[in-house]
């Protein structure tokens, strides 16, 4: 049997407060829905895999052929639980193995949100 | 490697931290070149010392201004005045009058709509010269202030769509005004597919395009510039 084939993307979240693994989580599907509907986000399939609260980073996967949408919904997220946030694609990969090898995400710069 | 490049940041000119800060995340998130938008009254040390910042985070920058043509008197002083001054001079689009000119005039480089604008659709006619250059600014959808999400990328789609049959090369930036509106160049490559537009249309959209721009403009600036195909290889002494 196939299997389905799925990217992994690695997600930084810059907000105004410390934002949770569900609450990213929600604000992910709400954005996917908005944009998409019901039947994109069937398609796209989103789903937080790990979140890091420390980092404030996000291992998200979604269906192969659906990372460009994925990409472009996570670029207009711009509120997460009513305050402004900001999600930025670090990297992509076909593997969770392969999102770990590359450079470090320490070197993010701090932000100020407002 | 893909050279990405973001040309509408409008960090805030009096304010250097946020400028360190735009800066340190644009390198950080992959562009390697960027348009730093000024005023016309900006002084020179002020825009120097913007420069400065960008340049100190390893990033290449060119100066921009934006000029708002609203009548094509208007548009045809300031270009005289600004033109050799910046490297890149980009129209708002606020009338019809001043976008027929600007469509004709070498000097304009870009044109765009921003989103506290109408929400008509630009009365494009068919690009006369390769410096035509529609830009598309991220901006319009993430700093939410005029027409709701749908209405907003309905109304690009559609801009994007006549670009195309007018020959218009489309340039996708940021237009952010702080960190949090910046995106990484893929991002903004996957909003433009979003869009309209093709997967290698979108990346040359944030790549080829706007560099490609920015070398002939910095030809076209430079002192051995002496009009379209001729330059200046050397003074010969009598």
């Amino acid at each position: 049997m196939n299997r389905r084939g799925r990217r992994y993307l690695l997600v930084k979240i810059v907000a105004n407060e410390a934002v949770t693994k569900k609450a990213f989580s929600l604000s992910l599907v709400a954005a996917v829905e908005h944009l998409f509907g019901h039947i994109g986000l069937a398609e796209i399939s989103p789903q937080v895999v790990s979140y890091d609260q420390e980092c404030s980073t996000a291992l998200v996967k979604c269906s192969r052929e659906s990372v460009q949408k994925l990409r472009a919904t996570l670029a207009l997220i711009t509120e997460i639980e009513n305050s402004p946030a900001a999600a930025f694609v670090l990297r992509a990969s076909g593997t969770i193995r392969g999102l770990r090898q590359g450079p470090s995400i320490k070197r993010f710069p701090p932000i100020q949100t407002c | 490697m893909t050279k990405f490049a973001d040309l509408h940041l409008r960090p805030p000119i009096g304010n250097p931290i946020a400028q360190k800060e735009m800066a340190e995340l644009t390198c950080c998130l992959g562009y390697s070149l960027v348009a730093v938008t000024f005023r016309p009254r900006n002084r020179d040390e002020e825009v120097n010392r913007a420069k400065n910042i960008f340049l100190d985070a390893g990033l290449d920058v060119v100066s921009r201004v934006d000029i708002s043509g609203t009548s094509r008197n208007g548009l045809l002083k300031e270009l005289r005045a600004l033109r050799r001054d910046f490297e890149i001079v980009a129209m708002e689009y606020r009338s019809s009058e001043a976008l027929r000119i600007a469509q004709r005039d070498r000097r304009v480089d870009i044109i765009y709509l921003d989103s506290a604008s109408s929400s008509e659709v630009f009365p494009l006619s068919r690009a006369s010269s390769f410096s035509a250059h529609l830009e598309i600014n991220l901006s319009m959808l993430t700093e939410r202030q005029g027409l709701p999400e749908h209405v907003q990328i309905g109304r690009i789609g559609r801009e994007i769509a006549k670009a195309k049959q007018n020959r218009f090369r489309i340039v996708i930036s940021s237009g952010a005004h702080t960190s949090m509106h910046l995106r990484a160049p893929r991002d903004v490559a996957a909003v433009g597919m979003l869009l309209g537009l093709g997967r290698e249309e979108a990346l040359r959209s944030i790549s080829s395009i706007p560099v490609s721009l920015v070398n002939k403009n910095r030809v076209k600036l430079s002192s051995r510039y002496a009009g379209e195909n001729v330059r200046i290889i050397g003074i010969r002494d009598e």
